[in-house]
Order: structure tokens, then C-alpha cells, then sequence
């Protein structure tokens, strides 16, 4: 396992090497115990993580393996990608941004607020088209069936799912009035909730948000019920250490584990799919 | 500490910050416009009453301009503390007393008219100072509307969600309260912890009222009696 960090891992060396050169005792299994803690303590170092919505329990899931393994602690900001890095630029204090796509992370780094060797892509995410009752194949342009017309997406502005699924609608033939009645919600996480709660009949959702219900329980369904539109829109999500956390130990230590072995394969789990240059052997 | 837990904690004390500061800050101010004749009284009084009628994404909107790190107040503020002002606790309770001014300036100010002038000035007669008038008679007088000034303005920042949307975000442990809390849970389909938070925000704001009309029914009793 790599979960030591040599940054980590020196000074409980030297402890390690200092107890093993003693015989077995009780006090002295306390005092290494003791010191142990202390040079945990030491080391442990605090980040905060904003992710996009869909990542969000996939995040969580990586921070309770990494707290696991390491000293440092974790905490999960999510939202939509827009949100989260209009609120970087106006000083919120993140120290790695998880975005759904690419252009936000490399606004950052316009802005000066991260440096350009800090942006990785490190998943790609799936957006699908659900629309219960229906299953495919059908096309886009099917939902003018629909009648009410109901089908939602994650705001365009704001989230990359919703802009790609935007994108996806203008260029399928829907007429301009069938498109202004379509519902934005906050982020893609919304839109899943909303049609599995009925609120809405179809809706353009994330491979992630469905796999996230289903693993809790929230919603049983036959992942091929879902029109999965991987080929027509890729949606590459790209992180930056921001530069506040360039010294920060549990923020570099979260970027290098995600592209890990064991971290991937949560990733894969979760509903991801990995970039070509960071799949594990 | 649960998150839950903690988002009450740190809401509670917001409100009891925002509350503190408050009444140190607008007692001088309500006292000030129940007493002037200055023509400047009726643009003071529109500018407290402001945050009443302005919809809270308009000055979470000026105050994140304001106060972000590239600007000059916000830039200030890093270069003494090292912090940004914008998405923390300091910079939400900035944003609440300013937020919540009205509510703690107009019960002062109408219990500080409330009080009779020959009240004032048989006080003055007996030989007290306008600073041992205040502290002797006006505060005791008054006590009623700084109740309920306290009781609401504490309520009202208990139940903030517009501006610290705007202007805080959502980070546990430093700006994340229980309306922010709540708009999370429901987003993430977490029904039963909106719930639990909902209904204790819905009883507190109900307590809150409660009391408030109680200490104006007394007043009244006592008035009629």
C-alpha cells in the first residue's frame, strides 16, 4: 500500500526505529503508543474539498478512506461547478476544486488562483437522458411526446451536465417553444431526485447521481432503462490544487490519491469512468 | 459533533453575536431617531428600514462585492487578519447586523418614545444628568422594547438564508447554518433530516412570536390597568 507518505511517515520512522531497538514492555508500548499520536497530530493537516454536485457522495466516500489511512481530515463542499468556483474567485476557502468540466478549472487558473501544472482530469462523467416508462432505444427529439411537457436539467449557467444536455436539446430538432419549457434546476443531483420523486417525467441526469440512489436504496432500475449519451457528450472533469494549498499536505495528499489504485476503483465504482492517461494497470 | 449539531451550534451563535453587537450598536442609533428634529432622520430611518423590503440576494450581491479579498474593505480586512472576509463567520456577522438592523432598531426606537417627555424632565428637574436620565429612567422604561428587539433579532438571524447564501456558501463549521443546512438536505433528497431541522426552526420561530406578543399584551394590560 502507498497510504505513507514519506512527508508522514519520517518521523514515525524514527520512532518506530527507536522502539524496535528496545525490548517489550507496557510502559514503553504507552509511551510509543503516546508517541505515536503525537507525531500524528504533528502531521495532520486539514483541506477543504468543493466538488460538483454529482461527485458529492463519491467525494465523501474518498474522505472516509482517506481518514482512514492518514492523519489529515477532509471537508466536502458541493454544489454546482459555476457556484463553487464564483464563490473561489471571491475568496471562499478551497483548497481543491473537483469541477464537472474543464473551462472552470482553467478560469482559475486565469484568475491566478491556481497554477496551470495544479489542473488534472481526473474522471468522466456520463450524462443519460431518463425517462421513466419509456426505455430505449428513442431519441431526443421523442420527447415532444411528452404531454404536459416535463422534463428538467441542471441549469446550463451553473452546471456542466446541464449545459452538455442543454447542448444535446438544441441541436435535436426540439422547436424553440418546446425548449423555453423546459425545467433548470440547481445541479444534476436535483434533476435524479426530481424524476424518481415524479415531479418530473424525464430528465437529463448523471450516471453518478443514479448509481448514488441505487447504492443507498433510494431507487431500483435497470441501468439500460436510461439512454446513455456518453457518445454524444463527455463530459471530462477536471480538478485544480488551488494555490492557497500548495503547502497544505492533506490537499496534495487527496490530489495524489485520487489517481491511485484504490481510489480509482471507488471512482470506477461510483459510476466513472477513468482518463485514458490515469486508468490503473 | 454531529454536522447537524454543529450547523445548530454555529447558528446559535451567529444569532447571539449579531444580537450582542446589535444592541450595543443600535441603541445610540434608535435613541438618536426618536429624539432628533434633523431633516437627515427620515433618510436614516429609510436606509434601517431598507433590509426589510430588499430582497436578500441584492445585499449579499453589494456585500460580496464589497468585501472580497480584491476589494479595498476586504483587502484591508486580509492584510490584519490574514482571513478573507467573504465565506466566513466574521463576514456573516457583518452581513447580519446589517441585516437584521431593523429589527433590533425599530422596537428600541418606538419604546424609547414611548416614554413621556415630563418623565424626562421631572428627572432633569430632580437634578439627574441626560446620561443618569437615560441609564435610570429611559433603559428601565424601555426594557420591554429591548425584549423585544433582542427576541426578534435574534430570530430573524436564526432564519437567514438569501444573504448567507450569497455571501457565505456553504462550509460546515463556518458558514453553513441551519437554513443552509436545510436547502442542502433537501437538495440531496435527505427528507428526514430537513425535516428534524425544519420543524425545530418552525417551533423556535412560533416560541419567538409567542413571546414577543405575550410582552405586548402585558404592556397593553398594563396600559389599560
Amino acid at each position: 500500500m502507498k497510504w505513507a507518505l514519506p512527508k508522514v511517515s519520517l518521523t514515525r520512522r524514527a520512532v518506530f526505529l527507536l522502539y524496535a531497538r528496545h525490548d517489550f514492555s507496557f510502559t514503553r508500548s504507552g509511551l510509543f503508543l503516546g508517541l505515536l499520536l503525537f507525531c500524528n497530530l504533528l502531521h495532520s493537516a486539514e483541506a477543504t474539498i468543493a466538488v460538483a454536485a454529482n461527485f458529492r457522495e463519491t467525494a465523501q466516500a474518498i474522505a472516509q478512506r482517506l481518514e482512514s489511512t492518514s492523519p489529515h481530515r477532509f471537508t466536502i463542499i458541493s454544489g454546482s461547478t459555476g457556484k463553487l468556483v464564483s464563490q473561489a474567485l471571491y475568496g471562499a476557502p478551497f483548497d481543491v476544486v473537483m469541477a464537472a468540466d474543464q473551462a472552470r478549472p482553467l478560469k482559475l487558473i486565469d484568475e491566478g488562483l491556481a497554477a496551470m501544472n495544479a489542473r488534472r482530469t481526473y474522471a468522466l462523467g456520463e450524462l443519460g437522458l431518463w425517462w421513466p416508462g419509456k426505455a430505449p432505444p428513442f431519441g431526443i427529439i421523442d420527447l415532444h411526446e411528452l404531454s404536459p411537457q416535463s422534463v428538467c436539467l441542471a441549469n446550463p449557467a451553473l452546471a456542466p451536465y446541464g449545459a452538455a444536455a442543454w447542448s444535446l436539446l438544441e441541436r435535436s430538432g426540439l422547436n424553440v417553444e418546446w425548449l423555453a419549457g423546459v425545467v433548470r434546476v440547481d445541479n444534476v443531483n436535483l434533476v435524479a431526485g426530481m424524476v424518481a420523486q415524479k415531479q418530473s417525467r424525464a430528465g437529463f441526469v448523471a450516471r453518478a447521481s443514479i448509481t448514488g440512489m441505487m447504492r443507498k436504496g433510494d431507487l431500483a432500475l435497470d441501468d439500460q432503462s436510461i439512454l446513455w449519451l456518453s457518445s454524444e457528450a463527455a463530459i471530462q472533469q477536471d480538478l485544480v490544487l488551488m494555490k492557497r494549498a500548495e503547502d497544505n499536505p492533506a490537499a496534495q495528499w487527496w490530489v495524489e490519491q485520487l489517481f491511485e489504485a484504490p481510489i480509482q476503483d471507488l471512482l470506477k465504482s461510483h459510476g466513472y469512468q477513468l482518463p485514458k492517461a490515469e486508468q490503473s494497470q | 459533533m454531529s454536522a447537524d449539531l454543529q450547523t445548530v451550534w454555529l447558528t446559535v451563535l451567529l444569532a447571539s453575536v449579531t444580537t450582542l453587537m446589535l444592541l450595543f450598536l443600535a441603541t445610540p442609533l434608535a435613541w438618536w431617531l426618536a429624539n432628533s428634529a434633523s431633516r437627515l432622520r427620515s433618510i436614516v430611518e429609510s436606509l434601517v428600514a431598507m433590509p426589510l423590503v430588499l430582497p436578500p440576494t441584492v445585499l449579499g450581491f453589494y456585500l460580496l462585492v464589497l468585501l472580497n479579498p480584491d476589494s479595498f474593505l476586504g483587502g484591508l480586512w486580509v492584510r490584519a487578519t490574514g482571513d478573507s472576509l467573504t465565506f466566513s463567520f466574521s463576514g456573516l456577522v457583518i452581513a447580519s447586523v446589517i441585516y437584521s438592523l431593523p429589527f433590533m432598531v425599530q422596537p428600541l426606537q418606538s419604546a424609547f418614545r414611548a416614554v413621556p417627555m415630563s418623565v424626562r424632565e421631572s428627572a432633569a428637574v430632580m437634578g439627574a444628568s441626560p446620561r443618569d436620565c437615560f441609564f435610570s429612567v429611559v433603559l428601565p422604561l424601555s426594557r420591554r422594547g429591548f425584549l423585544t428587539g433582542m427576541v426578534l433579532t435574534f430570530a430573524h438571524t436564526i432564519g437567514e438564508f438569501g444573504v448567507v447564501l450569497m455571501m457565505g456558501g456553504n462550509i460546515p463549521g463556518e458558514t453553513r447554518v441551519l437554513s443552509i443546512a436545510i436547502y442542502e438536505h433537501v437538495e440531496t433528497l435527505n427528507y428526514d433530516a430537513a425535516h428534524v431541522l425544519a420543524l425545530g426552526l418552525m417551533s423556535f420561530s412560533f416560541m419567538s412570536l409567542w413571546l414577543v406578543y405575550r410582552m405586548a399584551g402585558r404592556g397593553a394590560e398594563v396600559v389599560r390597568g
